[in-house]
C-alpha cells in the first residue's frame, strides 16, 4: 500500500551487512583524513593504523566471544592485559632469556582470572558487570603492590623486534598474529561444537537448555579463554610498546566493547562474529587517528567518539518484535 | 460486514499472501484454515495493524478502509490474540490485560478497584485460574493463552481474531473459551479463528475460509466441509482415505526403558510410577496443570525429584543436568517455543541441527557438508515451508517453527524421547507424518513418553495412557479403554468404566 521510507530501506540494508558498513565506515572515515590532511597518507602512517587495530583486534578476541554468551560484558580485559604486560616487562628485563617463561605466565595468570571471572558469573551467579568490574579493580591494585607504582625494565629486544618489524616496510609484523588468531577463532567458532554452542546458548540459555547444552560449563570455559587472550594480548602489547605503566593498557576495556559492538554484537548474546570486531576495530582506530591528525583537543575527541558511536548504533537497532 | 479483497504480501523472496480473500459478517464464527505457512497469521497481523499488505483492498461495510498502525486497527474495533502472544513476560497478568486502555481517576492515577474488579471479572468469566498479579512468564503456557484471549476480550471488540489461541489449550479450558465465544457471537461480534485442531471447528463454527499458499482456495458455510473436503482444499491433492492403524504396542515385552517409581515433587507430583518400555509410545493426559510437565521434567534432569527413583536401560538414573539426560539418550521435545524450543535468533539450519551440536566434546569438528545436509533432508522430510536455509528461524511460521524443534529432537536418534506437547500448532498432515515417524522410531526400539493437552493425539498414538490428576495417576488405560470419554472422565478424577487400579 506504502513505500518503505528511504530511512527504512537504509537501516535495513545496514541490519543485513553489518561487518561491510563497519569497513565501509572506516573507508570513509580514512577518506576524509586524507582528504583533509593529504600529507596523512604515508606509509608510516598506515602502518601505525595497521598496527593498532590488530593490537584492539587481538584484544577484542575474548571480548566478542563473552558477549556472544549473551552474559554480559567482561570489564576486566584491560586490567588483565595490563597486569601480563608489567609482569612480562618486569621478568624479561630488556632481555631474551624469559621470553618462554613470559608467555606461559601470561597465559597461566590470564585463564586463572577468566576462571575467577567464570566461576562469579556461573556459580555465585552475580551479574557479569559486576563480577568483572570488581577483578578489574583487584587486578589494577595488584599492579601496584607488584610494582610498587613505578614499574621497571622493558620488553625482551626479540620480542619487540618481533612484533614491530615492518614487512615492506608497511605491514607491521603484529598484524600477522591477528591474521592467525583471527583464523584460530573463525575455525573455533564456525567449525566446532564449542562454536556452535556459543551462539545457540548465546541466542537463548532457556532453549539450550532443553537443548541439552551444559549452559554453565560452556560460559566458565568461555570466561577462561576470553582470560588466556587478554593474556597473551596484555604480553604482545608489552612487546610492542616495549615500556609499560601501571594501568597502561585499562582502556582496552571500553574500546574491545566498542569495537565488538560496533562489529555487529548484540549485548543480549547469540550475534556477533570476530570479523565484525576487527573491523569495528579498524573504524575505532581510524576515526581516532583522523581526530589526532586534525588536532582536535582529546576531550572533544572522546566527545565525537560518542556521539559516533550512538549515530553507529542507531542505524542498526533492530525491529522491535511483535507486540501489540 | 468486514472484506478484505485480494490482499499481496511478500516479505523478501517469501510470498506470504498472494491474492488472499477473507470475510466475516457479524454475529458468526468463522474459521481460517490452512497448512503451515499459507499465510493464516499474516493476514491477521494485516487486520491488526502491525504488518501491511503490499496490495489489496479492506473494506468495512462497503466502504474502503486502511489500517496503517494497531491504533487504526483498534479504532474499527479489531483485538487480536496473536499466536506469538503479544504480553509481556515480565509484568502482571492484570497489568498485561489493561495495557493500554487503563482505567484512571481524575489526575491521571490508575484506578486500582476498577481495573482489578474488570480484571477478575474476565478472568471468572474464562475459568482461567492464575493469580491476577502473577507474573506472565510464572504461567503455564496454556494460561499465557488465556490471558491473551482475556486482553483482547478485555477491548469489547466488535472483531474477535483469535490465532491459534487453542493450540495449547486443555478439554476444559477450550470448553470455557468456546462457551465464551457463542456468548460473544450471540451479541453480534464477529469471531474469526486460526485453528489446526479440526475437531474444534465443527464443534463453534460456522463458516470457514481455506488458504492455500497464500491464497484462498475456498469459502462457505461449515456445512459445505468434511473433513476430507477441508484437507482436499488445504493440500490442493486428494488423499485415499487410510484407516489410521490403531496404535499397537510394539513393545517385545519385559524390555523397561524407562521405570520410574513413587516419583515426588511438591506439590505437584505426589508419588507417580510409571514404566516406558522399548518400541512403546506411552501418553500422559490430564487437564492444565496436573503435573505433566513437572514430571516430565525431572526424568530429564531439569527440575530435582523430592522423592523416589527412576531407572534408565536397567541402570539408576540420576541426572544432575539436563545435559547428562541427553548423553544418556534422552532427548526433550517442547511446544513452549519462546522458552523451550526455538532459537530465534539463529538460522534454520542451526536450529535443526542443535541437537547435534549438544552432543560430543567441545572441540569436536562439525561438517559445514555434513550440517547442510542433516538440515536440508529434515526439510523435506518435515515438509518445513522455507525460504532459505540460513534465514532466521523468527522468519518463519508458527507451524514451522515448532517442526525445526521435533526434526532437531529425532535426528539425534535418542532411545527415549519425552515430548511436552509437541505438535502444537503443527497442521494436520505434518502432524499424521510426524505421527507415523514416531510411530517407525518407536518400531525400531525407541521409547516415547508424550504428554499432550490434545486428546485426539494421544489415542491416535499411544497405546498406553496414564491419566494424571493433582499430580497423581487417576486412570492407566490400554487397550479398548483408551476412549475419549473414558479419558475425559478421568481428566477430572473419575475413574473409567471397566474400572482398573492406577499404577504399575
Ligand atoms: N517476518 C517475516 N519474515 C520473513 N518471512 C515471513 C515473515 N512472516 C511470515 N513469513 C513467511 O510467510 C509465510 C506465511 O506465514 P504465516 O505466519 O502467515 O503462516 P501461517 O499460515 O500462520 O502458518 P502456521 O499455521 O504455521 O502458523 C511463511 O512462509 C513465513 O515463512
Ligand atoms: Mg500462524
Amino acid at each position: 500500500m506504502k513505500h518503505k521510507n528511504f530511512a527504512g530501506s537504509l537501516q535495513r540494508f545496514v541490519q543485513g551487512h553489518v561487518v561491510f558498513m563497519a569497513f565501509l565506515m572506516a573507508l570513509a572515515v580514512f577518506c576524509v583524513n586524507i582528504i583533509l590532511n593529504p600529507r596523512s597518507l604515508n606509509r608510516n602512517a598506515f602502518g601505525s593504523i595497521l598496527a593498532l587495530t590488530s593490537l584492539l583486534a587481538l584484544s577484542g578476541a575474548g571480548q566478542t566471544m563473552v558477549v556472544i554468551t549473551g552474559s554480559g560484558i567482561d570489564l576486566s580485559a584491560g586490567s588483565i592485559m595490563s597486569l601480563t604486560a608489567i609482569l612480562s616487562v618486569q621478568l624479561m628485563n630488556g632481555a631474551n632469556q624469559h621470553i618462554g617463561l613470559c608467555i606461559v605466565i601470561s597465559v597461566a595468570l590470564g585463564a586463572l582470572l577468566g576462571l575467577c571471572n567464570g566461576i562469579g558469573v556461573t556459580k555465585i551467579k552475580l551479574p557479569s558487570m559486576i563480577i568483572t568490574y570488581a577483578m578489574s579493580n583487584v587486578i589494577t591494585r595488584l599492579q601496584f603492590i607488584v610494582t610498587e607504582g613505578k614499574p621497571t625494565g622493558s620488553a625482551a629486544p626479540a620480542l619487540s623486534a618481533a612484533l614491530s618489524y615492518r614487512v615492506l616496510g608497511l605491514f607491521p609484523a603484529i598484524l600477522f598474529y591477528c591474521v592467525v588468531l583471527s583464523v584460530l577463532l573463525f575455525v573455533l567458532l564456525r567449525h566446532m561444537k564449542y562454536g556452535k554452542r556459543l551462539y545457540l546458548l548465546g541466542d537463548s540459555h532457556s532453549v539450550a537448555h532443553y537443548t541439552g547444552i551444559a549452559n554453565d560449563r560452556m560460559v566458565l570455559l568461555t570466561y577462561v579463554l576470553a582470560g588466556i587472550l587478554y593474556g597473551v594480548a596484555g604480553l604482545i602489547g608489552a612487546g610492542y610498546f616495549a615500556y609499560v605503566t601501571c594501568g597502561m593498557l585499562d582502556v582496552y576495556t571500553m574500546r574491545s566493547i566498542v569495537a565488538v559492538v560496533i562489529g555487529g554484537a548484540v549485548l543480549t548474546g547469540g550475534k556477533g562474529t570476530y570479523f565484525g570486531t576487527i573491523a569495528g576495530a579498524l573504524f575505532m582506530v581510524v576515526l581516532s587517528n583522523c581526530l589526532a591528525v586534525l588536532s582536535v583537543r582529546d576531550c572533544v575527541q572522546n566527545i565525537i567518539m560518542g556521539l559516533v558511536i550512538i549515530g553507529v548504533l542507531t542505524l542498526y537497532n533492530r525491529d522491535k518484535s511483535v507486540r501489540q | 460486514m468486514f472484506e478484505m479483497r485480494s490482499i499481496v504480501k511478500h516479505f523478501g523472496s517469501v510470498k506470504a499472501l498472494n491474492g488472499a480473500c477473507l470475510s466475516v459478517k457479524p454475529g458468526e464464527i468463522r474459521a481460517l484454515l490452512g497448512s503451515n505457512g499459507s499465510g493464516k497469521s499474516t493476514i491477521v497481523k494485516i487486520m491488526g495493524g502491525i504488518v501491511r499488505a503490499n496490495a489489496g483492498e479492506l473494506l468495512m461495510d462497503g466502504v474502503p478502509i486502511r489500517i496503517e498502525s494497531a491504533a487504526d486497527s483498534r479504532s474499527f474495533g479489531f483485538a487480536v490474540a496473536y499466536q506469538e502472544l503479544s504480553l509481556l513476560p515480565q509484568m502482571s497478568v492484570i497489568d498485561n490485560i489493561m495495557l493500554g486502555h487503563e482505567y484512571t481517576r481524575r489526575g491521571g492515577l490508575l484506578d486500582e478497584k476498577r481495573r482489578r474488579e474488570s480484571v477478575r471479572g474476565l478472568l471468572e468469566r474464562l475459568e482461567i485460574k492464575c493469580s491476577p498479579d502473577a507474573l506472565v512468564q510464572n504461567i503455564s503456557p496454556s494460561e499465557q493463552s488465556m490471558v491473551e484471549v482475556a486482553k483482547a476480550l478485555s477491548r469489547e471488540p466488535k472483531f474477535l481474531l483469535l490465532d491459534e489461541v487453542t493450540a495449547s489449550l486443555h478439554h476444559d479450558e477450550v470448553e470455557s473459551l468456546f462457551r465464551v465465544l457463542r456468548e460473544e457471537k450471540a451479541k453480534g461480534v464477529s469471531i474469526l479463528i486460526v485453528t489446526h485442531r479440526m475437531n474444534e471447528i465443527y464443534q463453534v463454527c460456522d463458516s470457514a475460509t481455506i488458504f492455500r499458499n497464500g491464497a484462498t482456495a475456498a469459502e462457505g458455510p461449515m456445512s459445505r466441509f468434511p473433513l476430507n473436503e477441508v484437507i482436499y482444499h488445504m493440500t490442493g491433492t486428494r488423499v485415499k482415505e487410510e484407516a489410521a492403524a490403531a496404535p499397537r504396542s510394539t513393545a517385545k515385552g519385559q524390555d523397561a526403558l524407562l521405570r520410574v517409581e513413587h516419583l515426588t515433587m511438591k506439590p505437584k507430583v505426589s508419588d507417580i510410577s510409571l514404566h516406558v518400555d522399548k518400541g512403546e509410545i506411552v501418553g500422559i493426559g490430564g487437564l492444565e496443570g496436573q503435573g505433566q510437565a513437572e514430571y516430565m521434567k525431572a526424568i530429564f534432569g531439569d527440575l530435582t525429584p523430592d522423592a523416589g527413583e527412576m531407572w534408565f536401560e536397567g541402570r539408576q538414573l540420576r541426572l544432575k543436568d539436563t545435559s547428562q539426560a541427553v548423553k544418556r539418550g534422552i532427548s526433550y521435545i517442547s511446544g513452549d517455543r519462546t522458552k523451550e524450543s526455538v532459537f530465534s535468533l539463529r538460522t534454520i539450519e542451526e536450529n535443526l541441527t542443535a541437537g547435534d551440536a549438544a552432543l560430543g566434546g567441545v572441540w569436536s569438528w562439525v561438517s559445514a557438508k555434513k550440517i547442510r545436509k542433516m538440515a536440508g533432508d529434515a526439510v523435506e522430510r518435515y515438509q518445513i515451508k522455507i525460504g532459505a536455509i540460513t534465514d532466521s528461524a523468527s522468519s518463519l511460521s508458527g507451524g514451522n517453527q515448532q517442526k525445526l524443534a521435533i526434526a532437531r529432537g529425532i535426528a539425534v536418534g535418542p532411545k527415549l524421547l519425552l515430548l511436552n506437547d509437541p505438535t502444537k500448532g503443527v497442521d494436520i498432515n505434518s502432524r499424521n507424518e510426524i505421527h507415523k515417524i514416531l510411530r517407525d522410531s518407536s518400531a525400531e526400539g525407541m521409547g516415547v513418553l508424550l504428554v499432550s493437552s490434545d486428546t485426539e493425539e494421544l489415542l491416535g498414538i499411544c497405546s498406553r495412557i496414564y491419566v494424571f490428576y493433582e499430580g497423581r495417576v487417576v486412570a492407566e488405560l490400554s487397550g479398548d479403554q483408551r476412549t475419549e470419554e473414558n479419558i475425559v472422565r478421568a481428566m477430572i478424577g473419575g475413574a473409567p468404566e471397566g474400572r482398573e487400579e492406577a499404577g504399575t
